[in-house]
């Protein structure tokens, strides 16, 4: 190495002492970014499935991955990381037509609603209470000093001890308050919501737009109903399919965007069909648990 | 270290995802203490960090193992942050972007400011002007205090390109801070 002069030996030193924020807890950040490639390559395989004639359900393919392929030829690869992760992440799934309510360990209740995903690490409340959501739920967070955190591929939710709606799905994002107070943040944008505040981005345009909760009994799905306000049908049947386990077969694509607006009661099946149809004004012919519309 | 380093890479290649994991692990602390050098703010910095991780899964199969996987990162995680700031419109970012840290050794608070804003001139310099290879040896050095040899092996360099970088960080960092010394 060159001698350096004294002004650059003072840089030297200098640059070096610099205080920067801790890290992240790298386990966690994985587990995050495990679920983010997960739901890459579940879109991908969606992709690639679309045009095949049969119809999955989505959520049944999406499933927690416990089992990794662990080579032991090599000694280079550790297999402690991926047996540390299943060890130590609770993953919770609900199918399509469930509904769950649990408990996490700080006392919050979290009701799933159908076709959805949550994972967190089991040291939740130790030094951290935060949570991977794909789908759709309900949160009662306790009042507490560590934040709640909720991640999603579209954004994040963080509060302190609130009430609050949070759907994740490919169609859309969409948070809403009962009470509290929620802060929803992306890589660009920060949002802070109140009682009666809700914010919805649209998947397909990327607005963003702040809401009032207007109807009462929100989320509509927590109270048995479903509650459409110009939405298209493409997602009003993806509700429908997901409450009761049905897969819907559209004989025309141009039905994909009808505006449905409306409260359905979904306790029953057939009632909400009616209703669909007579709101669409299209036939629903119904054949097992597949549903055509003409 | 850079045999090891290949043959994680040719199997997240191969979408080996325990092989990521790996990966992942070896260089996560580095790359984030690497964004949050330039983008000063923790949750930004942390989803700038993922994002580049997510992107190099998505685009595995063009992975190149004999490449260096620094760089690669480093080269990922620096346009996304310009993509940040171009959308945020900021242009003077280190005067936009308040530290959340700075916690100073001295009592004096006269001591404690000219000594932080020294610091501050320097991290603006060193994000500002340097060019992107020379920027990532300085602070590979000075932050991470690897060795010069390490950070040879690190970006598949010459420790006599190591050298000659990081004086050339010091002479540029030298004449601009000509105000402050």
């Amino acid at each position: 190495m060159k001698k350096l002069d004294t002004i650059e030996k003072l840089i030297w030193e200098r640059s070096a002492q610099i205080d920067l924020p801790p890290t992240p807890n790298k386990d966690e950040a994985w587990m995050r970014l495990s679920q983010q490639i997960d739901i890459s390559d579940m879109d991908i395989k969606l992709e690639q499935e679309k045009n095949s004639p049969v119809n999955h359900t989505i959520w049944t393919i999406l499933k927690p991955k416990l089992s990794y392929a662990i080579a032991f030829g090599l000694a280079l690869i550790i297999a402690l990381p991926i047996a540390y992760d299943s060890i130590t992440t609770n993953t919770v799934v609900t199918e399509a037509t469930d509904f769950h309510t649990m408990d996490l360990p700080d006392g919050s209740k979290v009701t799933l609603n159908a076709g959805s995903q949550i994972k967190y690490k089991k040291d939740f409340n130790s030094i951290h209470r935060s949570l991977t959501l794909v789908g759709e739920a309900y949160f009662d967070v306790q009042k507490g000093n560590i934040p709640f955190t909720i991640h999603t591929n579209r954004g994040k939710v963080t509060v302190l001890g609130t009430t609050f709606n949070v759907r994740a799905r490919k169609d859309g994002f969409e948070v809403g308050v009962n009470s509290g107070v929620v802060t929803v943040s992306n890589d660009t944008e920060s949002v802070t919501l109140t009682k009666g505040q809700m914010l919805n981005i649209d998947s397909e345009f990327d607005k963003t737009s702040l809401q009032k909760v207007s109807y009462r009994n929100y989320p509509d799905w927590m109270n048995k109903k479903l509650v459409f306000n110009k939405t298209p049908l493409s997602v009003v049947c993806g509700e429908i399919e997901r409450t009761f386990g049905i897969i819907f077969k559209f004989t025309n694509p141009d039905l994909f965007d009808l505006s449905v607006t409306g409260v359905i009661d979904t306790q029953d099946l057939n009632t909400v069909l009616s209703t669909i149809s007579f709101l669409t004004q299209h036939e629903f012919k119904f054949d097992g648990d597949i549903c055509t519309i003409n | 270290m850079r045999e090891q380093e290949q043959l994680l890479l040719q199997q997240v290649k191969n979408s080996d995802k325990s092989a990521f994991q790996q990966l992942f692990s070896n260089f996560y602390d580095t790359l984030y203490r690497f964004v949050i050098y330039r983008i000063k703010d923790a949750d930004l910095a942390d989803d700038i960090t993922q994002e580049t991780f997510l992107r190099i899964w998505k685009t595995r199969k063009n992975l190149q193992p004999n490449k260096s996987f620094f760089s690669l990162i480093a080269r990922i995680s620096t346009n996304l942050c310009y993509d940040h700031f171009r959308h945020m419109e900021v242009r003077y970012r280190h005067e936009e972007l308040i530290p959340e840290y700075g916690k100073s050794h001295f009592d004096d608070p006269e001591l404690i400011n000219q000594a932080n804003i020294l610091q501050e001139e320097i991290q603006s310099i060193v994000n500002d002007q340097l060019p992107d290879k020379c920027r990532s040896i300085f602070i590979l050095s000075r932050i991470e205090g690897k060795t010069n040899p390490e950070i040879a092996e690190l970006l598949d360099l010459s420790v006599r390109t190591v050298e000659n970088q990081i004086y050339r960080a010091l002479k540029v960092l030298k004449k601009n801070l000509k105000n402050y010394l």
